[in-house]
């Protein structure tokens, strides 16, 4: 097992519209080791989201590379790259993203569909819900396990994206600016239900967000500025 | 190999899109539209065919002129010797005059086809004796004798007896039945043959005009541009100077016929015997002399007067065909447009599909199969709507003659008298089929779109 768990070295991303070419991160470079609490901070249009994407594999990016457990991702194939986004990652996107014609139990159910054939999700179908239902349980979401996004707050709809999430029990945990929709009662109940998965399941969690007291919740924060990251504090 | 959420997904989009029920109605009303024309028109080319086969030979033999062929009995003797050949019979056809004078018909006079046949023979060959009125129920084989009670009366010492096709003296009904007149039977009749000599100029030394006694009538849904009146071989012979004879100068005339129909046993290959019958006649004529007649061998298909309608009809089938398929082609290009619509709607979906580990291929076939199922409940629905449509199709066109009064089928136009109403279950196979294979190219490059997205830009597409 290696020391980190994602590494990324040189990170390069630029984005062109037309003749206009964007250059959003210019060499970043980031460790995680298991167990540990990350915030990353910048200012608006920073380029914090882009980063967190292509930790999360979802996007594309020019030069550089990123490893995870040491092997160097770009040159996995496509599906075992849909593999670690289905296994090692789970990502809480900034707005939530929930499919509106399922209900909170079956997004959150999502990532198990995908990591099962019909016949094997039906043989574990009870188990898989309960394993379900207690996460649900563990965020306050029990008694809205059969309701629809559109039924929900932000915070329950923010909150039902971080059961999604969790429910294959990934390794690392992406949260783009987990806290930012909502209001200081709320978000700094997620909070708490962040820092209590590190501290009692020891999970790895990535944390983007502009507003300082609530990087400050984090073991260590990385400032993003101008592409580049900068060290603040630990 | 399929994932969950795959399946899951479909389900879950068929049971909540008003425009997949949209799509799957479009979808429906297309197969439901062809397999209607296409049984329809299929269903009136086969019962034609039928029509016309049923009184024809397959196979005919006939001279290209008026003035008839000799040496038939031989040819009608060697052909039945063919083990693929059932029957062979010879026909005389001829243009005649009839003139019926009874009440209700006062000096009525037609010009018809006379056709001189061997009743056993013929209607081994045809369903001559099905369209008879009064005999078809009868058993053995139909007669052109004279009835009892007239055929010792010397009044009708001279008479033959004839059978008129039911078209001469009665006019079709608009439901396509006949009013007849009881009282015509085993009436009088004239019938009026121009014999032709030799030189194949008329004989004017003969008498030309005949008693006949119109004993039956004959219906068949064929159309012949001549009404047809039947009397007996041997007698056509005489009236229009077939038989053999011998002229002042001594030459010999041998007996002569129109045609011989010959009907191949079932599955015989009939372009095999008409080779074989063409050997016949050439092998006749090397011992025989050669008459110089021009002959024809024909099918029954290839005959002046049926050719030409069977063509028209499956003429008018292809362009009916052409036309929906370019509706086919309109629907899959429909089919394409909502599936673009659901795809496009889609899109943020597919990016959390994908965000959580969904792969391309995964992605691509929840919108072929859905796609797919789209087309299979269409299909199936369209089915269920078209398969009673023709099956009653005949009623709910009274129905609409009676509710509306549109009678859009004329049973006098074709002769008839329903709408075929079968289900041509080839042609619906087929076009189930295409209906699917219409749904998937609809939706492929909808598809293709939403499996090659990445997940970031699906996500972020407005
Ligand atoms: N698809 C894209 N095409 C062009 N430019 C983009 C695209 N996505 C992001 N950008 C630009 O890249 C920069 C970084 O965007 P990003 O979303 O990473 O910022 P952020 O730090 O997350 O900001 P915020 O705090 O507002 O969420 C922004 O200037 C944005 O306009
Ligand atoms: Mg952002």
């Amino acid at each position: 097992m290696s020391e980190y768990i994602v590494r990324a070295e040189n990170l390069v991303k630029t984005y062109t519209t037309g003749p206009e070419v964007l250059e959003v991160l210019r060499g970043v470079r980031l460790k995680m080791r298991a167990g540990e609490f990350l915030a990353v901070t910048g200012v608006s249009g920073s380029g914090k989201s882009t980063l967190l994407h292509l930790l999360g594999l979802l996007d594309e990016w020019d030069s550089g590379t990123i490893y995870f457990d040491d092997q160097d991702v770009s040159a996995l194939s496509a599906a075992q790259r849909d593999q670690l986004r289905n296994q090692e990652i789970g990502f809480v996107f900034q707005f939530y993203h929930l499919l509106p014609e399922l209900t909170v139990l079956e997004n959150t159910l999502l990532p198990t569909m995908v990591a099962n054939s019909t016949f094997s999700w039906l043989g574990n179908r009870a188990k898989l819900r309960k394993q379900a239902m207690e996460i649900l349980a563990q965020l306050g979401l029990a008694d809205r396990a059969k309701h629809r996004p559109a039924q929900l707050s932000g915070g329950e709809q923010q909150r039902t994206a971080i059961a999604r999430a969790l429910v294959n029990k990934p390794r690392l945990l992406l949260a783009d600016e987990p806290t930012g929709n909502l209001d200081l009662g709320t978000g700094g109940r997620i909070l708490d239900l962040l820092e209590d998965l590190n501290a009692n399941n020891k999970q790895t969690i990535i944390m983007v967000t502009h507003d300082p007291d609530t990087a400050g919740r984090a073991h260590r924060q990385l400032h993003l500025d101008r592409g580049r990251i900068h060290t603040s504090s630990s | 190999m399929p994932r969950h959420y795959e399946f899951f997904l479909i389900c879950r989009y068929l049971r909540k899109k008003r425009l997949a029920i949209f799509s799957i109605v479009a979808v429906a009303l297309s197969v439901a539209m062809l397999i209607v024309v296409t049984s329809v028109m299929g269903g009136f080319v086969r019962q034609y065919r039928q029509a016309c086969h049923g009184f024809y030979g397959d196979i005919i033999v006939r001279a290209d002129s008026l003035m008839g062929f000799p040496y038939y009995e031989d040819l009608i003797a060697q052909a039945e010797q063919l083990p693929d050949v059932k029957v062979a019979t010879p026909v005389i056809k001829q243009f005649s005059l009839l003139r019926i004078d009874q009440p209700g018909f006062k000096l009525f006079v037609r010009v018809v086809s006379v056709l001189g046949i061997e009743p056993n023979g013929y209607s081994k060959i045809t369903n001559f004796k099905q369209s008879l009125w009064k005999q078809s129920l009868l058993p053995g084989p139909p007669t052109l004798d004279l009835p009892e009670g007239f055929a010792d009366d010397p009044k009708y010492r001279d008479s033959g007896a004839c059978i008129v096709g039911v078209e001469v003296p009665y006019n079709r009904q608009p439901d396509g039945s006949y009013k007849r007149y009881p009282q015509l039977y085993d009436s009088p009749v004239i019938l009026t043959i121009l014999p032709l000599k030799r030189t194949g100029m008329i004989d004017t030394d003969v008498r030309v005009s005949h008693p006949f006694l119109l004993i039956d009538d004959s219906e068949t849904s064929i159309f012949s541009e001549l009404p047809p009146v039947y009397i007996r071989f041997d007698i056509a012979q005489n009236m229009s100077r077939m038989y053999a004879y011998r002229d002042i100068d001594g030459n010999e005339e041998p007996a002569k016929t129109s045609q011989v129909q010959i009907r191949v046993r079932d599955g015989a290959d009939v372009e095999r015997v008409r080779r074989q019958l063409q050997d016949i006649w050439q092998k006749i004529i090397t011992v025989k002399g050669d008459p110089e007649t021009v002959m024809v061998f024909e099918t029954w298909d290839e005959q002046e007067g049926i050719a030409p309608l069977i063509n028209q009809l499956e003429h008018d089938r292809a362009l009916l065909t052409i036309l929906f398929v370019i509706m086919g082609v309109v629907s899959i290009f429909l089919i394409f447009c909502i599936f673009f619509v659901i795809v496009t709607e889609k899109i943020p979906d597919i990016g959390i599909i994908k965000s959580v580990g969904a792969s391309s291929a995964g992605v691509g076939r929840i919108f072929l199969a859905y796609a797919g199922a789209i087309g299979l409940l269409g299909a199936i629905l369209g089915l269920a709507m078209g398969w009673p449509f023709v099956v009653h199709i005949n009623a709910i066109h009274d129905w609409i003659a009676h509710t509306f009064g549109w009678r859009i089928y004329d049973p006098n136009v074709l002769v008839f008298p329903y709408i075929p109403n079968e289900v041509d279950w080839f042609a619906a196979v087929i076009i189930i089929a295409s209906a699917l294979v219409g749904s998937l190219i609809g939706s492929m490059i909808p598809a293709i779109r939403a499996a090659l997205m990445k997940p970031i830009k699906a996500l972020r597409y407005e």
